[in-house]
């Protein structure tokens, strides 16, 4: 046998909590009980003995052990073919998230000019998306879009690659939105945020073109 | 998708300025891809569809205790979650979402059929064993644990993987099974104490 | 000109606006469904995305869902395909006043 790991230990500990001889009198059934009546009303005797102590721990280990077989079950599977990915792909409409309207402006009182918030978003996540090493996540717009001249302000969720200057690309992204906001939309804009929400260690690839 | 496009069509995605390649989009972490998917981005739904897909059918496949129905299931289940990403208000609880939309799913199929009259054997004898030595050749204790939950009463079964897995409340569990609370307490710490009790033949 | 024939070509000129890519359609899928039934009794008509015309003796109403390139500001084509809707439908004696509604719904 290997040498134990922390795991394996705890494994071993587990195990070994659960021996109904190791619970001062008490029974595997009585505490399995108790935990699913939330532990109320109190049991002095159960509270008071540390085997009982040791073995609830145990039992709650139930719940990270059932996951993880879970994972593991999932992990050996082979992964999801194709025709299942794009059948679930199809059923999809993908005119969904117009969001709100934005208004353009038009001296004349009988047009109703509009950009969709969902088209605006779209721009926002390909502006960033241009920056080398950022993919844009979430981006919203806080604020009454719906009323010209209301002050916006933009959050945008971003990944950045590992090795790239996070400053410098949450900025750039930044101008590149400002810069798309600017050409396409006639909001009124108080401020964009930028949160660098994850940072990811990319495989090397052999080639990588990105247009500009 | 019904659109018209021209012949010529300049959106051919690929090719527009500051696309993201799906293997790339698939290196980011939860957060950003379901925020992403959620602001309308099918491609980064698609990261979502494979990176959990295999979890969920394994999760339904144990609660139906059927292979056929649980892949159908799984797809309901995220065409329902791209209708309803966008209400989602935290992106990184993207994985636990999904485990809850599977699970109504999973449950909406046992109802359809008429299995809910089997979701109330708690008066049942407990324990059909795992076969001698099973548990104890189990690689591991999580498999340990796995081999046992497979074969528990069906009822208990789906009452823990709600509780433990899908992280469902006792009152959630007993509406959407439309059984009484005590009676899932009563069936989650049965199924507790079998797998405490089997766990001992473990190595 | 019928109503029909108007909006085939009211379409046509929105898609010969170079910046324009796609037209969407109008209401949500939910709707179309009955667009759907319509043509199983009437053949011939068109189901594809287009212009939206409705007449009522309180004026004409257009509506029309785009996608647009990016080239050029996506503000400045939707004005521009308001004012060539506007032109047409005057040329067309439609009765005013022309409530035109045109959405920019995605860019590039």
């Amino acid at each position: 046998m290997t040498a134990p790991t922390p795991q394996s230990t705890s494994n071993a500990a587990t195990v070994a909590a659960l021996n109904p001889a190791n619970l001062d009198g008490h029974t595997i059934e009585e505490l399995s009980a108790y935990l699913d009546a939330e532990r109320t009303p109190t049991n002095f005797s159960i509270e008071s003995s540390p085997g009982c102590q040791i073995a609830l721990t145990a039992l709650g280990r139930l719940r990270d052990l059932t996951q993880r077989d879970l994972e593991t079950q999932a992990a050996a599977e082979p992964a999801p073919a194709d025709s299942w990915v794009q059948s679930i792909m199809d059923r999809i409409a993908l005119e969904a998230r117009a969001g709100r309207d934005i208004p353009i402006s038009h001296p004349s009182t009988t047009a109703r000019l509009a950009v969709s918030e969902g088209a605006v978003r779209g721009l926002m996540r390909a502006a960033g998306d241009s920056i080398p090493g950022v993919i844009v996540g979430r981006c919203i717009l806080h604020g009454d879009v719906t009323v010209p001249g209301e002050p916006i302000t933009i959050t945008v969720d971003i990944s950045v690659a590992w090795g790239e200057n996070l400053h410098d690309a949450a900025d750039r992204a930044r101008s590149a939105i400002y810069r798309q906001l600017l050409k396409h939309t006639e909001l009124t804009l108080s401020a964009i945020h930028i949160t660098v929400q994850d940072m990811r260690f990319t495989r090397p690839r052999r080639t990588e073109i990105k247009e500009s | 998708m019904a659109v018209r496009a021209k012949p010529d069509a300049r959106h051919t995605s690929a090719a527009h300025i500051g696309a993201v390649t799906t293997s790339t989009l698939a290196e980011a972490d939860d957060r950003v891809v379901a925020g992403r998917a959620a602001d309308g981005d099918p491609q980064a739904f698609e990261v979502l569809v494979r990176r959990y897909g295999a979890l969920m059918r394994v999760y339904a496949r144990s609660i139906l205790g059927s292979n056929d129905e649980a892949d159908d299931v799984v797809q309901e289940a995220f065409v329902t979650a791209w209708q309803k990403l966008e209400l989602l208000n935290d992106p990184g609880a993207i994985k636990s979402w999904l485990m809850r939309i599977v699970s109504r799913r999973s449950i909406d199929r046992l109802r359809r059929r008429h299995e809910h009259d089997d979701i109330n054997e708690h008066d049942q004898p407990t324990g059909e064993n795992t076969q001698p030595g099973q548990v104890a050749e189990a690689r591991s204790l999580a498999s340990a644990i796995g081999t046992t939950l497979a074969v528990l009463p069906p009822a208990q079964r789906r009452c823990w993987l709600l509780k433990e897995v899908a992280e469902y409340s006792y009152r959630e569990i007993a509406l959407d099974l439309e059984i009484p609370e005590t009676t899932v307490r009563g069936l989650i710490s049965r199924a507790r104490t079998t797998m405490a009790r089997e766990m001992q033949a473990w190595r | 000109m019928n109503t029909e024939t108007l909006q085939a070509r009211l379409t046509d000129l929105v898609l010969a606006d170079p910046d324009v890519v796609t037209v969407y359609p109008v209401r949500p899928a939910a709707l179309e469904i009955a667009s759907h039934v319509l043509s199983a009794v009437i053949p011939g008509h068109d189901q594809r995305p287009k212009v939206v015309l409705s007449n009522a003796t309180a004026g004409t109403t257009a509506e029309v869902s785009v996608g647009v390139t990016g080239e050029r500001s996506a503000t400045a084509v939707c004005r521009d395909l308001h004012d060539s809707i506007h032109t047409e439908l005057t040329l067309a004696h439609a009765t005013p006043p022309l409530n035109i509604t045109v959405k920019i719904s995605s860019i590039a």
